[in-house]
């Protein structure tokens, strides 16, 4: 690498540019022997190395790939997440794709298309022109102007000399406070009066849940029924994912109301195992069990809620369909080791039992 | 995660059409989406299109005096799927896409062209009455519901007519009930406003530097969550709206990408965590927002206030030389998305591996 050529580019580049815009380099004031293999490959600094690399990709400096590439994978061992080793790609063709790709991806859709077409024919069979809805219409007899350019009026010219006489810092310091003081008590009060609104929501909800099953709309055509179901399926996803379990639980509650399917069921089941509801769980799994005998996810969630209700031998038994179904699966392998476990000391009592009874 | 498990996005299937298309919507519930636009004599055109195996096949169009600028189909149910559009002299129609001989519903109450529109409550039960909002050149922000006619149901306008800003962007969000509803707009000199329909007045107001092309909340029917806006200059800006702060406002995350206008926002239907933004230079990001070990913190007061999380980037590919001006994805198949540029051009694109996210 040549160093004295690079430190020579930096004095001696296009004129026009260094009065209005500073280059790179002397902008993050990076030694210019840096600028080596030998650094590049032992630094550190993920801060700097992506400077350096900002540097070398501007070329500013001059054109060396292979000094940037080299900087490049030394920046994704040092700090693999950096936005600057995000390359732009393009948008893949079908023909870059390997043929089990392809041929996934279009039976895939294939089978979306099939599926929704029939779904799409139903609804325009049943097509009405009318929009049924029971809330009014909205009725608002204001309209809201804005204020766009709101000044502030308070504010003195510099040239204004009287006014200036008659300001006192301290004074408006004090209201500035008191203003302040406003504010956080009126937050403060929105915010207890938030929690008391939610409280008396929890009650009502508590309180009225039978009524409000009878509000859901019963739907004119199964396609609507799955979509719906299968919207609010998704939205119950997302809480779960982010913690919401009794948000979840609601969703997945509303989803299997409207059309009940194994995939609404086992969320609702998990989602009680997360909210240590077990006896409820259970029920889910067993429903899901009823439709499709050897659901995996069931098996395994039946088992979870069984070895918490402490039925350890049935909780066994579910497992080991799980297992069956899919040997590989490393949490099912992990629960029915702590069943095992729990198990032994059962099998143990029982077999004393066993004895009992051949003598 | 490793560069294979990345999620890919693949063009399925593009077309090339004779007009400047301004929008383009799923047709819910079906394998059809619509495209709208218009041809450089200044008709408008709206076409609808459906999937067949390999590619695409025109079903019907219909032709109208002038450009159709944005369209939804958010506001109407499943089994009338009315399209509900905007067009360059400010009407708003909507139409039965098998009988568009006359639209079944018709305001000429903005005086420029509707830049955007937004629908809500047409296929969810229990969350309101069916409601379509627009925003203008003209300024004004406009709420209405189709059991109304003539007259706007709501409206929040600019008190000097001279003075308006050019309204580009709208967006329905927090209608988790009945009664609770808000409209945000954005608007050309950077502002955001977040206007509470159930008290009728402006809640929340934000500047920032650019014009806001593309806003939406993460999911219209829940408890306000997330707000994205997208501008000119390449700024992306993440609000969390669960909390606010007197003083502090919304907690913020800003990204910069495209390196261009940011076109519009798009949350993945089925994970309102996973979004797309289109960019001037033909290009997607794909996003993943990470929520903060705690949402909540309180200050030395005691009063809540809101943590930013991050934004990640998930996929950055270039799908066009133009402008992606619309993006929509399809509620009934995770994954599945189409797109339409400056070039003309319609593309079907596939998103893969979203549902390890």
């Amino acid at each position: 690498m040549p160093l004295d050529d690079l430190s020579k580019l930096v004095d001696h580049s296009d004129p026009r540019n260094i009065p209005s815009t500073e280059t790179l380099l002397s902008k993050y004031n990076i030694p210019i022997t840096h600028f080596d293999f030998d650094y590049v490959k032992t630094c550190n600094d993920g801060r700097e190395l992506e400077k350096m690399l900002q540097i070398l990709r501007s070329g500013e400096e001059g054109y060396y790939p292979d000094l940037a590439k080299c900087t490049e994978d030394r920046l994704r061992v040092v700090k693999p997440k950096s936005k600057h080793l995000k390359e732009q790609v393009r948008v893949l063709r079908k023909n870059e794709l390997n043929k089990e790709e392809v041929n996934e991806i279009n039976s895939d859709l294939e089978h979306f298309v099939s599926d929704v077409n029939k779904k799409d024919k139903e609804l325009d069979s049943r097509k009405c022109k009318k929009t049924f809805c029971d809330v009014e219409v909205r009725r608002c007899k204001t309209e809201i102007v804005e204020e766009n350019n709101k000044v502030n009026d308070k504010r003195i010219a510099a040239t204004d000399y009287s006014s200036w006489d008659k300001y006192d810092p301290d004074t408006e310091l004090l209201k500035m406070d008191i203003e302040d003081e406003k504010e956080k008590k009126t937050a403060l009060e929105e915010k207890e009066k938030k929690e008391k609104e939610l409280k008396q929501l929890k009650e009502k909800s508590g309180k009225t849940k039978a009524k409000k099953s009878v509000t859901f709309n019963q739907f004119a055509t199964e396609a609507e029924a799955i979509f719906h179901s299968e919207r609010e399926r998704e939205k119950g996803n997302e809480f779960f994912r982010a913690g919401d379990f009794e948000d979840a639980l609601h969703c997945y509650s509303n989803s299997i109301r409207m059309k009940t399917s194994v995939n609404n069921l086992n969320n609702r089941a998990v989602t009680y195992l997360k909210l240590k509801k077990y006896e409820e769980a259970l029920k889910d799994c067993n429903k899901v069990l009823t439709i499709d005998k050897e659901n995996i996810k069931a098996n395994i969630r039946k088992a979870e809620a069984l070895k918490k209700l402490q039925r350890y031998e049935e909780a066994m038994d579910a497992i080991e369909l799980a297992i069956q179904k899919d040997p590989n699966n490393p949490a099912s392998q992990e629960l029915a080791d702590a069943i095992r476990k729990k198990c032994c000391r059962e099998v143990q009592n029982t077999r004393m039992k066993i004895i009992e009874i051949e003598e | 995660m490793d560069r294979l498990e990345r999620p890919q996005i693949i063009c399925h299937a593009e077309k090339s059409l004779e007009y400047s298309i301004h929008d383009v919507k799923w047709v819910p519930c079906s394998a059809k989406f619509v495209s709208v636009g218009g041809k450089s004599n200044g008709a408008g055109l709206v076409e609808i299109y459906s999937m067949t195996g390999e590619g695409l096949e025109k079903v019907s169009e219909f032709t109208r005096k002038d450009h159709f600028k944005c369209c939804t189909f958010d506001a109407s149910s499943l089994r009338n799927r009315h399209l509900a559009t905007g067009d360059f002299s400010g009407r708003l129609q909507i139409w039965d896409l098998e009988d568009s001989i006359w639209p079944i519903y018709k305001t000429t109450e903005h005086r420029s062209i509707i830049n955007a529109i937004d629908g809500v409550a047409g296929q969810n039960s229990g969350c309101g009455a069916p409601e379509i909002v627009t925003g203008s050149r003209d300024g004004s922000v406009m709420v209405w519901d189709v059991r109304q006619k003539d007259t706007p149901v709501a409206k929040f306008v600019p008190s000097d007519e001279n003075s308006a800003r050019d309204c580009w962007s709208v967006a329905f969000g927090n209608s988790y009930n009945n009664e609770e509803r808000v409209v945000a707009a954005g608007y050309d000199n950077g502002d955001i406003k977040i206007y509470d329909l159930k008290a009728m007045k402006l809640k929340w107001s934000k500047c920032v530097k650019n014009g806001v092309v593309g806003l939406q909340f993460d999911r219209k029917n829940i408890t306000m969550n997330k707000l994205v806006a997208t501008t000119l200059e390449s700024k992306i800006y993440c609000y969390d709206v669960r909390t606010k702060h007197p003083k502090k406002g919304f907690a913020c995350v800003t990204e910069k990408a495209h390196k261009s206008t940011v076109w519009s926002i798009k949350h993945l239907p089925q994970n309102r965590e996973i979004f797309m933004t289109t960019g001037g230079t033909g290009s997607l990001c794909l996003w993943k927002y990470i929520y903060p070990d705690r949402r909540v913190e309180k200050d030395a007061d005691g009063i809540p206030y809101g943590v930013a999380g991050e934004l990640s980037n998930l996929q950055n590919a270039t799908v066009s030389e133009q402008p992606i001006t619309a993006f929509d994805w399809c509620v009934d198949k995770m994954g599945l998305a189409v797109s339409s540029a400056y070039d003309q051009t319609i593309r079907v694109l596939i998103v893969t591996k979203l549902n390890l996210y």
